[in-house]
């Protein structure tokens, strides 16, 4: 355990595991472009596809690592910590759709960028926080995270609760232990408490999206 | 990490089972799909649990 704590100059760890964490530490701590060093020991070691694998793997350890500290939820916090082992999905996908703004992020695997989309429609389909209000997370994401994308009007308008939207996803892409009890108050009386899971959920997807964005080469 | 459990005693739970549903999708097909071995996948979620300071 102590051979990932981050020090890498006298790491004993193998060539495609010292790669992957300094991807993955700068995927975390300083998503953009990825420098040369961290560029060469991934295709040095590692397929596109396994690239591919590797982004969309860190993108949702991170993001819904971050949507639970948002919550309040982290294991201390509750009775009974449940995680059940990941099983392989019995169906099939081969009929979604993939088009859309990130598809390129699924070049290599498509199979999991279907499933991808899959989810993000039914985020959207829940309501407890209005279509408008989503998006403009996902665009004021996208700016704190130097990601530009053709921005719809809606996502960029000005509307109510903007101030509010506008600071939690900050905090939730910079500094997540900002995210109070206050905070998840504030938000609960305008959306309920479904809606705050689901701004949540919105904000991890996200950040997980916008960082694998950020940081394709 | 995480999961949408359906045991809503575990805090974990989601109330739209749909969103449950399809995040157990994506994430099943990451952690057991694909060519990435194992052990690096572990790793990598040990280290973003380091990084994040996440209980997880």
């Amino acid at each position: 355990m102590e051979l990932i704590d981050g020090n890498w100059e006298d790491s004993l760890l193998s060539e495609d595991l010292l790669a992957a964490l300094k991807f993955t530490d700068h995927f975390i701590l300083t998503p953009g472009p990825v420098p040369d060093e961290i560029k060469s020991s991934l295709l040095s070691t590692f397929t596109q596809k396994e690239i591919a694998e590797l982004s969309i793997g860190v993108a949702l350890f991170h993001g819904f690592s971050k949507m639970l500290i948002a919550l309040g939820r982290e294991p201390e916090e509750m009775d009974t910590t449940v995680v059940p082992t990941p099983q392989f999905p019995d169906s099939t996908v081969s009929n979604a759709d993939l088009s859309g703004t990130f598809s390129h992020l699924f070049t290599d695997i498509p199979d999991i960028g279907m499933r991808w989309r899959i989810l993000e429609d039914a985020l959207f389909s829940i309501g407890d926080v209005p279509d408008r209000a989503l998006s403009l997370v996902k665009h004021r994401m996208s700016e704190l995270l130097g990601v530009s994308y053709l921005a719809t009007e809606q996502e960029t308008s000005v509307m109510e609760n903007s101030e509010l939207l506008q600071s939690v996803t900050e905090s939730f892409v910079f500094d997540i232990r900002s995210i109070s009890s206050v905070t998840r108050r504030e938000i609960s009386e305008i959306y309920g408490s479904e809606g705050l899971l689901q701004l949540m959920f919105a904000m991890a997807l996200y950040d997980g999206i916008l960082r694998m964005e950020a940081t394709k080469f | 990490m995480i999961l949408m459990s359906s045991n809503y005693k575990s805090g974990l739970a989601w109330p739209n089972e749909e969103i449950g549903l399809q995040f157990r999708d994506l994430y099943g097909a990451f952690w057991c799909g694909g060519s990435l071995a194992h052990e690096l996948k572990e790793a990598v979620r040990v280290r973003n649990a380091r990084i994040t300071d996440c209980g997880y």
